[in-house]
């Protein structure tokens, strides 16, 4: 596994101090046991054995969780064994690749089983007719994109965190700031092996672009957060790489002039790789954790609210330039206060500046993140409501995002926690208002999920956990991520009526 | 079989006067366009929005009648026509499109809109949509959704799958999902309008979709290149693949099908020294890609000779030499049409077996292949067969099958193909397969005979 850019003892949290083992909750010996009979004994971990970096993931509110045994299968086949295992004591299991979520879906469940890909992390093949990347669950991008690089292919697919691994990218359906010219994760994989809840393995898909020969097992998967299958292989789809980029930076007096500059630049055909914006505050906090200055002056900087970011890329130097150019016009055109074409240091820097944005903030102190998707027309007024919303519970929240996909990362500073809940609520419904939803990337884990069973239909959320028990008939895939497996109505119901039948 | 009075009744408290029950007024939507697939219904029910196509699909239930969702019935595979005596769920009424949303790119339309609606509110607009084929005309979005449709712009934007941001669709209980928000990027949940996509009408009847649409490309350029062989024509195309992001379509055709359309059609021959295969491309930018495109041929070892069109009128032409030929086949008698995929790396060795496969079980038959080469996307067309004689379809298949391919790359499997399904999809995923269809369609009345095998 590649070395996590941001390891816990950087980043103390507060209540990783409470990573505490209980002894109660230790696993039998008759799991410890067949565990081991499948993994080896130096694969599997429990108690004080088991790293505190298995506990958590990234997500800033998520409590970790000690988990009851640790294992680190190196085959599909020990995986479906682990599961079976699982299945038959009826113990919850959560995969893990590099822990670099954001929600909470990679926190194990009290006494479970995680199953670490650690050593499942090859890269099968490269196969270059056909543009297909074959990679088992641990390799990380950075690691697929060493290898792709030689080859003038990349797998375009680049949610920021470079260390994450593809597992856990399917399994989240990882966005990032590339989506809008190549789209999500979920554009990207042709084809699965997975291990059911049953510890059957499926494979889905293949080396095509094209089929339709039944449901679409794979995209069912894809954004599933481990609670569906395990992924155990991926079969990549790959682009050619494009030699060179261009950086565009466009200081804007509103935030309403950013937005309404959005679909001409879309619709000009340029096909921009990334389209971001920045707060100024958020654009001050990035480039001073990176350590650069931009080089704007003053002047401009006092009249600036916000910040376009346009990156373009081309195969043909000559078009590039063509291509930048015209957008500079257009920009400028857009009410844009001026166009500076960023040198390819400036460019490259300001981009990784922009993807630490989450680490930026986290290192000062943000209690924290927001990822919600409105309609991408609808960002000014959704900020200008964050904005009232902050004012009014003396908080804070800045940020920065896909501004062509209408995906707002907020970063929130508010140290008490009952009015930060009811703010982040808030937060979040002021986006349903729009028409937006409270996940565009991160997905919906154990930290969102009471947004989504207030917000979603409930005849979506049955959907949901029909499906679920479709491929996890006992219930031991990552339970309580995105959904609670039984309804709150029906747990209410079922309080009220033992407290009924007891009087 | 005349309907039974109190349905007729039901359904007529649904959607009012639009339930044909006579049996010349409901000839025209039991059999396919092909003519190879021909049944019968006692109903065709048109409703005119979610509520009453919720409506229609609740009075079914009750009254335990199975349900064919239809739209333009352009389907190739049996999967839109009542081959088993349903009732004919019509979904032309729904065919209004709401006004493009211009700042995002989307539009959320009926399932009764036309491809040819959808370009044209798209066009209207500034935007563009990205799947076209050539049953542009009638077939419906509906349709193309519940197919997960392809067509020629497959290389460049993706299937329907790729532009669908959302579906409200009816399932097999009445009840509606609606995911119409238009959210490019949305984690929260399953992914339930992509399983819907591509079901063939049997996990629910699609109403209403949302698509996204692109930036339109209004500079274009085709090209028909004639190549030396299949290799040559193979190794043009990856090369092209790689080297133009403005290729919009690669198409290959060979030249006993230009052959034949020349000679239904009265056409020109293209080429005067002809030569076995040709490959039509088409590349749109913002600004004009001739110069591109040239000089990428220009790169290309192995072209005997190349005809270049910029205009319309001209690329028209060249068109031509693909667009007809699936009507020009039509003319030798309904043709059996195995729309396959495979990995570019066995498309040779697929191109080549294909005519002795079929010649073996029946050597007075005819081979047509062409197909979107880019997308390793084939069409196996074969006339001289009887239309119940499905020897060399499952021949091919399995031929597919072996060579690590998909038996169905667009079209669908349908009736036509179900019993071939196990090619594709192993034992277990047809398991989840059907425990899905439980889950969204209980008592088994949307379109009971299509895609899975029975059990």
């Amino acid at each position: 596994m590649a070395p996590d850019a941001v390891s816990t003892t950087q980043h103390d949290h507060e209540h990783r101090d409470a990573v505490t083992t209980n002894t109660e909750r230790l696993p039998g010996i008759e799991l410890i046991e067949l565990l081991t009979s499948i993994v080896g004994p130096d694969n599997v971990d429990i108690g004080d054995r088991i790293s505190d970096d298995l506990c958590h993931d990234e997500s800033l509110g998520a409590a970790p969780v000690r988990p009851g045994a640790a294992v680190r299968p190196v085959s599909t086949e020990e995986v479906a064994g682990v599961v079976r295992v699982a299945g038959s004591l009826g113990v919850p299991i959560t995969a893990r690749g590099s822990g670099t979520g954001l929600s909470g879906a990679s926190i194990p469940v009290d006494g479970g089983i995680v199953v670490s890909f650690e050593r499942m992390n090859r890269i099968l093949e490269i196969d270059l007719a056909n543009h297909v990347a074959v990679v088992e669950p641990g390799v990380t991008l950075a690691d697929l994109d060493d290898e792709l690089a030689p080859h003038q292919l990349v797998y375009p697919v680049f949610p920021g965190e470079q260390s994450a691994s593809l597992g856990g990218n399917v399994a989240t359906n990882a966005g990032g700031m590339r989506a809008v010219k190549y789209g999500v994760t979920r554009h990207h994989v042709l084809g699965l092996e997975v291990v059911l809840g049953t510890g059957e393995v499926i494979v889905s898909g293949g080396r095509f672009v094209k089929s339709t020969s039944g449901y679409d097992l794979t995209q069912l998967i894809v954004g599933s957060e481990g609670t569906l299958a395990l992924v155990t292989k991926a079969i990549l789809r790959l682009h050619p790489r494009p030699a060179h980029q261009a950086t565009l930076l466009a200081p804007f007096a509103t935030l309403d002039d950013v937005a309404k500059a959005v679909a001409p630049i879309v619709m000009s055909g340029v096909g921009p790789l990334v389209v971001e914006y920045l707060d100024v505050i958020s654009m001050a906090g990035v480039t001073a954790s990176a350590g650069f200055d931009l080089g704007i002056d003053q002047d401009l900087q006092a009249r600036t609210l916000a910040y376009l970011v346009v990156v373009l890329e081309q195969h043909r130097v000559e078009r590039l330039e063509q291509d930048a150019q015209d957008l500079a016009a257009q920009l400028s055109e857009l009410g844009a206060l001026d166009v500076f074409v960023l040198s390819d240091r400036a460019g490259a820097q300001l981009v990784e500046a922009r993807e630490r944005a989450f680490w930026a903030a986290k290192a000062n102190g943000a209690d924290e993140i927001v990822d919600v998707v409105v309609p991408r027309a609808s960002i000014p007024e959704y900020l200008a409501t964050v904005g009232r919303l902050s004012e009014e519970s003396s908080s804070l929240a800045v940020g920065c995002g896909h501004a062509a996909d209408g995906n707002v990362h907020l970063s929130v500073w508010q140290s008490d926690g009952p009015t930060r809940r009811e703010l982040l609520h808030d937060i979040v419904a002021a986006g349903v208002a729009l028409g937006g939803v409270v996940s565009g990337e991160h997905g919906i884990g154990t930290e969102k999920k009471a947004y989504l069973a207030e917000f979603e239909d409930p005849v979506k959320l049955d959907l949901y956990r029909r499906i679920k028990s479709i491929f996890d008939p006992v219930g031991i895939l990552n339970p309580g991520t995105i959904f609670d497996l039984e309804p709150a109505e029906s747990r209410t119901d079922h309080r009220q009526h033992r407290k009924g039948a007891g009087r | 079989m005349p309907i039974d009075p109190t349905l007729a009744f039901r359904l007529r408290e649904v959607v009012g006067a639009q339930v044909l029950v006579d049996p010349e007024l409901v000839a025209s939507y039991t059999a396919d366009w092909t003519g190879r697939f021909r049944g019968h219904t006692a109903a065709v029910v048109f409703p005119a929005s979610t509520e009453e196509a919720a409506g229609v699909v609740q009075v079914c239930r009750e009254s335990g009648v199975a349900i064919v969702p239809q739209g333009g019935n352009t389907g190739l595979v049996g999967g839109g026509v009542p081959l088993h005596g349903e009732v004919v769920l019509n979904m032309g009424r729904l065919g209004g499109s709401e006004p493009v949303d211009r700042a995002g790119g989307q539009v959320t339309a009926g399932a009764g809109v036309t491809l040819a609606g959808i370009q044209e509110v798209a066009a209207e607009s500034g935007w563009s949509y990205g799947v076209d084929f050539s049953s542009r005309a009638s077939a419906t979005t509906g349709g193309s959704v519940a197919t997960n449709a392809g067509g020629i712009r497959v290389l460049r934007y993706g299937d329907t799958r790729a532009q669908l941001l959302g579906v409200e669709a009816v399932l097999g209980t009445g009840a509606v999902i609606s995911h119409l928000a238009g959210l490019v990027k949305d984690n929260t949940g399953y992914d339930l309008s992509g399983l819907i996509c591509g079901s063939e009408g049997t996990l629910a009847v699609v109403t209403r979709v949302r698509l996204r649409l692109v930036p339109p490309a209004p500079e274009r350029a085709a090209a028909l290149i004639a190549l030396r062989n299949l290799d040559a024509a193979l190794g043009t195309a990856a090369v092209l693949r790689r080297s133009l992001p403005q290729l919009e379509a690669c198409e290959i055709i060979f030249t006993p099908g230009i052959d034949l359309v020349c000679s239904v059609f009265g056409l020109r021959r293209p080429f005067l020294r002809p030569s076995p295969v040709n490959l039509l491309i088409e590349v749109a930018d913002r600004v004009d890609p001739t110069d591109i495109l040239i000089e990428a041929i220009g790169s290309a070892e192995h072209v005997i000779d190349t005809i270049v069109a910029t205009d319309s009128p001209r690329r028209a032409e060249l068109w031509r030499y693909r667009e007809e030929l699936t009507a020009a086949i039509n003319t030798l008698g309904p043709p059996h049409k195995l729309d396959v995929t495979l990995p570019t790396t066995s498309l040779a060795g697929f191109i080549d077996a294909v005519p002795d496969v079929v010649s073996t079980i029946e050597p007075t038959a005819s081979t047509w292949l062409f197909g979107h080469v880019g997308d390793g996307n084939i069409h196996v067309n074969v006339t001289g067969l009887r239309t119940d004689d499905d020897r060399v379809d499952g021949a091919v298949f399995e031929l597919v099958a072996r060579l690590g391919g998909s038996i169905s790359a667009e079209h669908g499997i349908g009736s036509a193909k179900r019993r071939w399904l196990h090619l594709s999809r192993s034992a277990a995923e047809q398991t989840a397969f059907r425990a899905l269809k439980r889950a969204l369609d209980p008592d088994g009345i949307l379109n009971p005979h299509v895609l899975i095998p029975d059990a």
